[in-house]
C-alpha cells in the first residue's frame, strides 16, 4: 500500500539525497578548511543594508515600508493576471471573445491605473 | 474547439452586475475628483458624485433586478429578487444621505483637527456599498464571503479614517480584530456546510437532501456561520465592538455603517438561513437558539441604551436593540422549516414566514431612513472635526435650529416605533409575523422593550425641546447657513421616514411599489 503510493518517486528521493549530501559537504568543508577573520560587521545579522535593530525589534518602522509593500503586492498581482491573460489572448481566440477579453483587461488596467494616479498625486510614491 | 467559447457570460450577467459595478465606478470617480478639488474647500461635488452613483445604481436595481421568481446569473453565483431590490434601495438611501451629511465635515468654526481625506471617505463608502449590493444577491458561499469582506474592509478603514484621533484608531482596531475573527468563523462554517452539502450554491444547498450521518457536520457549520453573521449585525453576545466602533468612528462613518452594514448583513443572513433552513441543517434546537439570541439582544440592547449619555453610543445600543427586533422576524422565517412545529405543513405557517421576510425587508428600509436621519443631524452639528459628544449638547436645539430638532425627533420617534412613521409599520409587520408563527412570548418581550425604549428616545427629544441651550454647546452655535448638504440629508431622511410610515404606496409614482417589492421578494425566497 505504502510502497505503491511512493512508486515512481525514486528519482525524486535520490535527488533529495544528493541535495542533502551536497549541502552538508559544502558547509562542513567551509567550516573545516576556510580561513576565519571575524569582524563586528561580519557577525551582524544581514538586514538589507540597514543597521540591525538592537536590542529586540520593538521599534517603530516608517509607515512608508507598508505603503511600498502594499503597492508592490498590487502591481505584482497585476503581472500575475496579465501574463496568463496575454498567453491566452494570443492562443487562438477569435471574434467576440477576443473583443470581450480586450475590454475586460483594459477595464482592469484602467482601475489599477486610477489607483496609481491617486497614489502618485497624494505623494505616496515619495519617500519624504 | 475554442476553449473560451463556453464562458458563462451573457447579457443577463451584465444586468445582474450593473447595480453592483456602478457604485464602485463612482467610487473611483470620487477618489480622482478629490485630487482636483481645493483641499480646504467645499466637498459638495463629491457628495453629488456619490448621490449620482447611488441614484444610477438604484435605478439599475429597480429596472434590472426584478421578478417574483428571481433572476439567476453568473453561473448561479447570484440571484436577484424583489427583496434584493428593496434592500439595495435601503442601502443606497443610507449611502446617499450620509454622503450629503459628509460634505461639510471638518469645516466651520472649531479646532480643525480632523485628518479626514474626503476623496477616500467617499471612495470607500461607495466601494463598501458595492460589496453590500453584492451581498443581497449572493447565491453562492464564495460570492457571499467576497461581498461581506468587501464591505467589512471598507468599513474597517472608514472607522479609523480620523487617524490622528486615538479613539478612532481604537474603534477601528477593535472592529478589525474582532471582525477578522468572525470572518474565520464564517469561513469555517462555510467549509463544513460545503463538506456536508457538496455544493457552494445556496439554491442547491437548499434542495439537497443531507445524508443523516452528515447532519451534525451541517448543523455545526450553520452554527459557526451564524456566529459570523450575528457578529456583523451586532447581536448579543457578539455585540461588544458596536459601541466602541460607533463612538470612535467619525459621525459620518458611524451613520454609514449603522445603516448599510446592518441592512446588507441582514439581507445576506436571510438568504443563507433560507438555504440552510430548507436543507434541514438548522435543527429545531438551532431555531430556539436563535430565539434566545433575539431575546437577549432585545434586553441587553435596551438596557445598555438606558444609561448612555453620548448620542452615538446611545444609537449604537439602540441599533443592537433593533437587531433583536429584526431577529424576531428571522426566527419567524425559520419556523416554516421546523418539521416539529405544531402548525407544520399548514399553509398558515408558510404565509406567516413569508410575512416575516417581507416585514424584515420593510423594517430595514424604515430603519435605514430613520437612523440615517438621526446621524445626519449629528453630522450637521459637527464643527471643525468636533462631534456632538453628549446628549446635553443638544439642549435647546429646537430654538437655535428648529429644522434639525424636528428631523431628529422624527427619526427617534420612528426608531421607537410610534404610529405614523416607518418604524411602526416595520415593527407591526415583523411582530405580526412573529405572532403568526406562534412566537408570542418573544413578541411580547419585544413590545415591552419597545415601551422601555421610549424613555431613552424621548429623553433626547425632551432635552432638545425643553432644556435651555448650554453656552458653547453644539446646539448653541447651530446656525450655519452654508451646510445645505446636511440640511438636505436631514430633510430627505425625515420625509422618507414619514412617507414610508404613512403612505408607502406613494412610491408607485416613482415606478416602484416598495410593499409589493418586499412581498414579491418573500414569495421568491420561500
Amino acid at each position: 500500500m505504502l510502497a505503491s503510493a511512493f512508486a515512481g518517486f525514486g528519482g525524486f528521493f535520490i535527488l533529495g539525497l544528493i541535495c542533502v549530501v551536497i549541502g552538508v559537504v559544502a558547509l562542513l568543508a567551509s567550516k573545516l578548511l576556510g580561513p576565519k577573520r571575524p569582524t563586528r560587521v561580519k557577525q551582524l545579522p544581514y538586514e538589507c543594508g540597514v543597521e540591525p535593530i538592537q536590542p529586540g525589534a520593538r521599534e517603530r518602522y516608517s509607515v512608508h515600508f507598508y505603503l511600498v509593500a502594499i503597492l508592490f503586492i498590487l502591481f505584482d498581482l497585476e503581472t500575475v493576471f496579465l501574463i496568463p491573460w496575454a498567453a491566452s489572448f494570443r492562443g487562438g481566440v477569435t471574434g467576440e471573445v477576443k473583443v470581450a477579453m480586450l475590454v475586460e483587461v483594459l477595464a482592469f488596467v484602467a482601475i489599477l491605473g486610477a489607483g496609481l494616479l491617486y497614489v502618485w498625486k497624494r505623494r505616496g510614491l515619495e519617500w519624504d | 474547439m475554442d476553449p473560451l467559447a463556453n464562458l458563462p457570460f451573457a447579457k443577463g450577467d451584465v444586468a445582474l452586475l450593473a447595480p453592483i459595478a456602478i457604485p464602485a465606478l463612482f467610487g473611483l470617480v470620487a477618489l480622482l475628483l478629490d485630487l482636483a478639488l481645493d483641499p480646504r474647500g467645499s466637498k459638495t461635488p463629491l457628495a453629488l458624485v456619490n448621490a449620482l452613483g447611488c441614484a444610477l445604481a438604484g435605478f439599475a436595481a429597480v429596472v434590472l433586478w426584478k421578478g417574483d421568481t428571481g433572476t439567476v446569473g453568473l453561473g448561479g453565483a447570484m440571484v436577484a429578487s424583489g427583496l434584493s431590490t428593496g434592500l439595495a434601495l435601503a442601502i443606497l438611501l443610507g449611502t446617499t444621505l450620509m454622503g450629503f451629511a459628509t460634505a461639510h465635515h471638518g469645516t466651520g468654526a472649531g479646532p480643525v483637527r480632523t485628518t479626514l481625506a474626503h476623496g477616500e471617505l467617499y471612495g470607500l463608502m461607495l466601494f463598501g456599498t458595492s460589496g453590500m449590493l453584492a451581498l443581497v444577491v449572493a447565491n453562492d458561499l464564495v460570492t457571499f464571503f467576497v461581498a461581506i469582506e468587501t464591505l467589512s474592509i471598507s468599513v474597517y478603514a472608514l472607522t479609523g479614517a480620523d487617524r490622528r484621533l486615538a479613539r478612532s484608531a481604537e474603534g477601528a482596531m477593535k472592529y478589525f480584530v474582532l471582525g477578522a475573527f468572525s470572518s474565520g468563523f464564517l469561513l469555517y462554517g462555510m467549509s463544513l456546510l460545503y463538506g456536508a452539502g457538496h455544493t457552494l450554491r445556496l439554491d442547491q444547498l437548499a434542495l439537497s437532501t443531507l445524508d443523516p450521518s452528515l447532519r451534525p457536520m451541517a448543523t455545526t457549520g450553520t452554527v459557526l456561520l451564524l456566529v459570523g453573521l450575528l457578529f456583523k449585525v451586532g447581536a448579543v453576545p457578539f455585540h461588544a465592538w458596536v459601541p466602541d466602533a460607533y463612538e470612535g468612528a467619525p459621525g459620518v462613518v458611524t451613520g454609514y455603517m449603522s445603516v448599510g452594514v446592518k441592512v446588507a448583513a441582514f439581507g445576506g443572513a436571510l438568504l443563507v438561513l433560507e438555504a440552510v433552513g430548507r436543507s434541514g441543517a438548522l435543527s429545531t434546537a438551532g431555531i430556539w437558539g436563535l430565539w434566545a439570541v433575539a431575546a437577549i439582544t432585545i434586553i441587553a440592547g435596551n438596557a445598555g441604551a438606558l444609561t448612555q449619555r453620548n448620542p452615538r453610543r446611545l444609537l449604537a445600543y439602540s441599533g443592537i436593540a433593533h437587531t433583536g427586533y429584526l431577529l424576531v422576524g428571522v426566527v419567524a422565517m425559520l419556523r416554516c422549516f421546523d418539521e416539529y412545529h405544531p402548525a407544520a405543513d399548514s399553509g398558515d405557517l408558510l404565509l406567516a414566514s413569508k410575512d416575516a421576510v417581507a416585514g424584515v425587508g420593510y423594517y430595514l428600509l424604515g430603519y435605514a431612513a430613520a437612523n440615517a436621519g438621526a446621524f445626519a443631524v449629528l453630522c450637521h452639528l459637527e464643527r471643525g472635526g468636533e462631534e456632538v459628544e453628549r446628549v446635553s449638547d443638544l439642549a435647546g436645539l429646537a430654538r437655535t435650529s428648529p429644522g434639525a430638532a424636528v428631523a431628529m425627533t422624527v427619526s427617534l420617534v420612528s426608531l421607537a416605533g410610534i404610529p405614523g412613521t416607518a418604524g411602526f409599520l416595520g415593527k407591526l409587520w415583523v411582530f405580526r409575523a412573529g405572532v403568526g408563527t406562534g412566537d408570542v412570548g418573544l413578541v411580547v418581550l419585544a413590545l415591552l422593550a419597545s415601551a422601555v425604549s421610549l424613555y431613552y428616545y424621548l429623553y433626547v427629544v425632551v432635552v432638545m425641546f425643553m432644556h435651555e441651550p448650554l453656552p458653547g454647546s453644539a446646539a448653541a452655535v447651530a446656525a450655519e447657513p452654508r451646510r445645505w448638504a446636511s440640511r438636505l440629508a436631514m430633510g430627505a431622511a425625515a420625509t422618507a421616514t414619514v412617507v414610508l410610515g404613512v403612505w408607502p404606496n406613494i412610491t408607485r409614482l416613482l415606478g416602484v411599489d416598495l410593499l409589493e417589492l418586499m412581498s414579491d421578494g418573500a414569495e421568491a425566497l420561500l
